[in-house]
């Protein structure tokens, strides 16, 4: 088998054209001009590799692309252009993937097993989930003195009576770049009263804004925040593995569990590829190497004894956040909240 | 369908059950797609109903989150009416807000409709949208902003994947529950047919059971339909017994007067015979009183035979000793058989055993038997009676010798006025096996001949208890 593995191009190339902003670029199997599926996602390439690697190894005469781009970024794409560029979309962004269904940009995904994966994981045979995510809390060991925040109403109060300790020492996601933190954000207001509360509270200290989960991992690593709040739970728990200092916190009061997801776009030009890719993913292989990489595999059932787990569901709930207004009334509120 | 069926199919040639249950399995074929396609209909009618409730309601919970800001007016979509929408089914969900004919947030290419209806009365439409077929509710709201009256024109679409998954599902099973009915329906239509046929088949069974010369009347239990048909056929019966007793009685009045004046003339030829002197008048006369003889027992058998066809439409049975009856025929004819020397031997299993028949029937038939015997045997032979009871069956077999075996068959034998070829010489008329097998069968006897081409004749008579 012909392998090979091609970093092109790394962090923020911007081809003007479509506003795709293209963070990474890797090629796998047979050697050829143009690739015989090019996946465009939000997930990092570290933990996509080895899958692509097995699945070059078994179907040879493949060539494959994985790009790496932001959510929103991935919305707008897949959305605004007609070229075809793309056969299979992942995301983590649901309410995204969900809107880009419910307006037509996607086709039916053909050989889905229902049987095999959880009924929630699957929508209209349009869009399917692979993995779940926590999401977790994570804070630097060394700066809390073993009282480490349960609930949101346990983090609301540490904050306000330490406020000079956390002081530019809280960081989270910007949700006016990141599609996945505003996702989270808005769940949060669903589940929650106190969410206003902590986004005020979290302002009043001069929360950072950053646009991934890396981001807020290295801050805290390396003592810069004490707390990332609302960050994706595998990136955590890897990251936590190598470094003692970082503690995983699954909210008591609630933890919100998104699915990745996987859709074909409507004007993908090899659909049978992308099919083909997916079930090897949604296999049993595929979802041992996904959990190899710190990935929950969408059977993993250990997940929901850790906590009051709530999962968003994969339904058109998830399109009343993406309305224009409300959109705008949500976003003009937590920046109210948080650049005070 | 059925009048394309009836030309493809020769009615003409079916039975009559055939064409019952092939005209009850059509219908039961078409009561059953008739219930398919009225279900599905009422079904698809109340998914249609909950689906466009769901959509009223949610158009309710949309109203509900209408704010004013900075005197402008804002949604706050409601995230569990949408979610609750979607949670039912997979549907697609498609909205439009209108405020003032100004496009305030939704689909902006949302499928225009003619008419809005209210909160209390939606206006639905199936419509299409972005290649989707979609069920669609549409309102017109007032809302007082700004101190005067505005309006809101609010319209909520969805597909249709809710109605036909589940319609689809009750579908098959409906479909299972059709099929099942089918089945049942046509065991049932066979059912009813075999029980609608039963008082033919009765009918038919009991007439096939008949004798031949059972003339009595039909008195079956048949429903009315078939009443007409029985009346008929007493009717019938009723002619032909008339017609058939007019002819017995004229053959018995017949020979009753030829009777008379047969003994006359038979007297006077044998007093002309005894007065006679030249051989050759003796042996004319002869003759004649031989041929007078034999037309005396013609006319006597005649006579037996009308009373035994008579007697037959209605034996009077009574209980007698059949061992008895036996023996005192046998007596009566001793004489005739020791004027041939014949030894006339009688070899009964029981000593009295009773049987329950008419009496005279049976007699004639017994004297006819042995009558017959003395006739053909030879000189100086032996008759053999034998009387035995086996399993409930009289069994009377009569024995004797002939002089030549018969060349004739054995339906031949029980025809009337047939005579064996060694009958010459021997006064009979022909009809003697003939009765004897009429009164057996009509006594629901059995008649068996069972050697008669050896120098040997025997017969056996059964009667049954």
């Amino acid at each position: 088998m012909y392998f090979s593995s091609v970093f092109l191009l790394i962090f923020l190339i911007t081809f003007k054209a479509n506003s795709l902003v293209i963070e990474t670029i890797n090629e796998y199997g047979a050697k050829k001009n143009n690739p015989d599926l090019n996946i465009l996602s939000s997930t990092d390439v570290e933990v996509f590799e080895p899958l692509i690697k097995l699945f070059v190894k078994n179907n040879k005469q493949l060539r494959v692309q994985y790009v790496t781009a932001s959510t929103s970024d991935i919305f707008k794409e897949i959305k605004n252009s007609n070229k075809g560029k793309f056969d299979l979309v992942i995301s983590s962004a649901m309410d995204l993937q969900m809107k880009l269904a419910n307006d037509g940009f996607v086709v039916d995904i053909e050989n889905i097993e229902r049987s095999t994966i959880p009924k929630w994981s699957i929508w209209r045979k349009q869009i399917v989930g692979f993995s779940i995510e926590p999401i977790v809390t994570v804070i630097s060991k060394a700066d809390f003195n073993n009282k480490i925040p349960k609930t949101r109403r346990d983090l609301i109060s540490l904050l306000r009576n330490n406020p000079n300790k956390f002081y530019k020492k809280i960081i989270t996601y910007d949700i006016n770049k990141s599609g996945a933190g505003f996702l989270f954000s808005t769940q949060d207001e669903r589940q929650s009263e106190s969410f206003w509360r902590l986004a005020e509270v979290m302002g009043s200290l001069k929360t950072r804004l950053v646009c991934c989960s890396s981001k807020m991992l290295d801050s805290v690593n390396s003592r810069e925040s004490y707390i990332a709040y609302n960050i994706i739970g595998s990136y955590a728990e890897q990251r936590a593995r190598k470094h003692k200092n970082l503690i995983v916190v699954y909210p008591y009061d609630y933890t919100l569990l998104l699915l990745r997801t996987a859709i074909i776009p409507k004007n993908s030009k090899n659909k049978s590829n992308s099919n083909i890719f997916l079930k090897f993913l949604l296999s049993n292989i595929g979802q041992k190497i996904l959990e190899q990489k710190g990935m929950l595999s969408i059977k993993n059932r250990e997940i929901f004894k850790k906590g009051n787990i709530k999962l968003i569901r994969l339904d058109t709930g998830l399109l009343v956040y993406l309305d224009k207004l409300k959109r705008e009334r949500f976003i003009s509120e937590w920046n109210e909240a948080l650049f005070q | 369908m059925v009048i394309n069926l009836q030309k493809k199919i020769n009615f003409s040639n079916l039975s009559i059950k055939q064409r019952l249950v092939l005209q009850l399995g059509i219908v039961s074929i078409l009561i059953a797609l008739s219930l398919f396609f009225l279900i599905k209909n009422i079904i698809n009618q109340v998914m249609l109903t909950t689906q466009d409730r769901l959509l009223t309601a949610s158009l309710n919970s949309i109203i509900d989150k209408f704010y004013t800001s900075n005197n402008d007016i804002s949604l706050d979509l409601p995230y569990d009416t949408f979610s609750l929408l979607g949670a039912l089914s997979e549907d697609k969900l498609f909205y439009k807000v209108d405020y003032n004919d100004q496009f305030l947030t939704g689909y902006k290419k949302f499928p225009v409709v003619s008419k809005y209806g209210n909160l209390r009365k939606p206006k639905f439409y199936n419509l299409i949208f972005d290649n989707e077929k979609i069920r669609v509710a549409a309102i017109k709201h007032s809302i007082f902003v700004n101190g005067k009256n505005n309006s809101l024109f609010i319209k909520i679409g969805q597909t249709l994947n809710f109605q036909s998954s589940i319609s689809n599902q009750i579908t098959n099973n409906l479909l299972l529950i059709i099929l099942i009915f089918l089945i049942l329906s046509i065991i049932l239509v066979l059912l009813a047919t075999r029980l609608a046929l039963q008082p033919i088949k009765l009918l038919a069974n009991d007439l096939n059971k008949r004798k031949p010369n059972d003339l009595t009347l039909v008195k079956n239990n048949v429903p009315i339909e078939l009443a007409p048909l029985v009346t008929s056929l007493n009717s019938f019966v009723k002619k032909f017994r008339g017609v058939l007793r007019t002819t017995e009685t004229f053959v018995a009045e017949a020979a009753h007067h030829i009777r008379t004046p047969l003994a006359i003339v038979k007297s006077e030829s044998e007093i002309a015979f005894l007065k006679s002197k030249t051989r050759s008048n003796r042996e004319h006369l002869r003759n004649i009183i031989r041929s007078i003889d034999e037309t005396n027992r013609y006319t006597t058998q005649l006579l037996d035979n009308a009373m035994v066809l008579y007697r037959l439409e209605k034996p009077e049975k009574q209980k007698f000793s059949i061992t008895k009856s036996l023996f005192d025929l046998t007596n009566v004819f001793k004489p005739a058989a020791d004027l041939k020397d014949i030894n006339l031997i009688t070899n009964f299993h029981f000593k009295n055993k009773f049987i329950i028949t008419d009496k005279l029937l049976f007699d004639t038939a017994i004297r006819n038997l042995i009558d017959n015997s003395i006739k053909y045997a030879p000189i100086e032979s032996n008759i053999n009676l034998d009387y035995k009871f086996i399993n409930n069956i009289h069994e009377i077999k009569i024995k004797n010798h002939i002089n030549n075996k018969l060349n004739t068959s054995k339906s031949n034998l029980f025809k009337r006025f047939h005579r064996g070829d060694n009958s010459k010489n021997i006064i009979g008329s022909g009809l003697g096996l003939s009765l004897v097998n009429e009164i057996v069968l009509g006594l629901n006897g059995r008649f068996k001949l069972l050697k008669y081409k050896e120098k040997e004749f025997c017969i056996s008579v059964q009667f049954f208890c």
